[in-house]
């Protein structure tokens, strides 16, 4: 029994690690760090793979794990996180050269860890609004709120390439 | 504006070289197996918290309190905690003992019971280590707690080598019950740790020391003998387990309230300290026996 669980998982797990990995390294933004969170991710799925698979997304359940140590891990290391964000946000030129503007990731980087998995989720992974309350453990209204001040975000931080997003 | 940007994202991330994957899978099942293992741990916990609640509620067929004196019959020694439980006494150390190694660690200068123990050399005359018994177990926790009169002790062996010792713990607001428990060997390594609620418990401190031991802090509101937990697992796997309970042991018809005797870095103090082994000096255990020559058995 144990041997076909074992053998589920792996199958489950090769099947969307490279998938966890890049979702990890747009919250993270650091492919190490990453590389961590994915691993994290994947060893609570296998502690808990028989209620995991039971449940009716395998996806989101590792999805509300992943959620849940990047946002503690996040938590934890608040002051310094804010401090940082503010220092790459007030770096940016809104009128530099292309060449010198940041890129998409970039930007994602520079938007706090709940914001950041908010526009992951609802545009990346393309969930809906309840979809991602309910993976986060928020309200629908939070969620809204979240994401519209994390786009007002993005369109600061990339100036003219805003089209890009509104297109 | 989904599509789009995605479309950009994955762009963006087509041109990053990640590092392998390499053996993420295994390790990560690896990990997950050590998660199961400390769960486990706690199950078990938790499962001989009800198998006590459930063993009183039969005893209690024959209705008799246990602060009055359980039948001989159902538990061994249960004279003795009956005296110690009626009498309790207050204890002379100092608050929450810092580091202390187990080699020069002084032993116990005065008894829960208030009788002389030892005068600190028993170390010495008494040579050597030995295996930690429930009572000794019970002995070195009431060394280290922070001043208070401590009663109602208990403990026992299980048969898969885990150590239950349970006291009470009145600092002048009344009694509050804690429970500690050492698992030899139950873990063979570090398990990962997530501060936050799951599944109903939620970790309030995650700390892996250099030496790899790890140090977990919970809070579970529905437990109120487990309502507030501290487990620290050194690297050769010893658990070092304490709860401290919001309510008190059962008394026949219920568990009524009791107060939290110990803050959390109270109790992360006394699970953290050296002197919890496998092996202690020997002295600690022959001055354990001599304090408290039976235990009646926790009940959870």
């Amino acid at each position: 029994m144990k041997d076909v669980e074992d053998r589920e998982f792996v199958e489950y797990a090769e099947s969307r690690v490279q998938r966890l990995r890049q979702r990890a390294y747009l919250l993270c933004r650091d492919w190490h760090l990453a590389q961590d969170l994915t691993q994290v991710t994947l060893a609570k799925l296998y502690a808990s793979w028989r209620r995991a698979a039971k449940a009716d997304s395998i996806d989101a359940y590792a999805t509300k794990i992943m959620l849940r140590v990047f946002l503690d891990h996040k938590r934890l290391r608040s002051s310094q996180e804010v401090v940082i964000a503010d220092a790459a946000a007030d770096s940016v030129q809104h009128d530099a050269a292309p060449e010198l503007r940041i890129t998409l990731l970039e930007a994602l980087g520079r938007l706090s860890p709940r914001d950041r998995a908010i526009v992951v989720l609802r545009y990346w992974e393309d969930h809906s609004v309840d979809t991602v309350a309910e993976m986060l453990g928020v309200s629908q209204g939070v969620v809204k709120t979240q994401s519209m001040r994390a786009l007002a975000q993005l369109r600061v931080l990339l100036g003219e390439d805003i089209g890009l997003l509104t297109t | 504006m989904g599509e789009k940007f995605r479309l950009l994202v994955d762009q963006e991330l087509a041109e990053h070289r990640p590092p392998p994957v390499g053996h993420l899978i295994q390790t990560a099942m690896a990990e997950g197996r050590r998660i199961k293992r400390r769960r486990t741990v706690r199950n078990s916990l938790a499962g001989a918290a009800l198998a006590g609640v459930l063993l009183v509620a039969t005893a209690f067929a024959v209705p008799v309190l246990r602060g009055a004196g359980p039948p001989a019959a159902d538990r061994s020694g249960a004279g003795a905690q009956v005296a110690a439980s009626a009498d309790p006494s207050v204890l002379a150390t100092p608050g929450v003992a810092a580091a202390s190694p187990v080699a020069s660690r002084p032993v116990p200068r005065a008894s829960p019971s208030g009788m002389p123990a030892s005068d600190g050399t028993g170390g010495a005359t008494v040579a050597g280590t030995a295996d930690l018994t429930p009572s000794a177990a019970l002995l070195l926790l009431t060394t280290l707690l922070p001043n208070g009169r401590t009663s109602n002790y208990a403990g026992h062996l299980s048969s898969n080598g885990m150590i239950t010792v349970q006291t009470y713990l009145d600092r002048g607001q009344g009694p509050g019950m804690l429970h500690l428990t050492l698992a030899p060997g139950s873990m063979s390594d570090a398990a990962t740790c997530t501060v936050g609620e799951q599944d109903g418990i939620n970790t309030t401190r995650c700390r892996t020391f250099p030496d790899g031991a790890t140090l977990e802090t919970y809070e579970i509101t529905n437990n109120c003998v487990q309502r507030y937990g501290a487990l620290y697992v050194s690297k050769d796997g010893f658990a070092v387990h304490l709860n401290t309970a919001s309510c008190l042991d059962w008394d026949g018809t219920r568990r009524p309230a009791g107060q939290r005797a110990l803050t959390e870095d109270e109790a992360v103090a006394i699970v953290t300290d050296p002197a919890w082994a496998e092996k202690v000096p020997r002295s600690l255990v022959t001055d354990g026996a001599a304090q408290f020559p039976s235990l009646p058995r926790v009940l959870g």
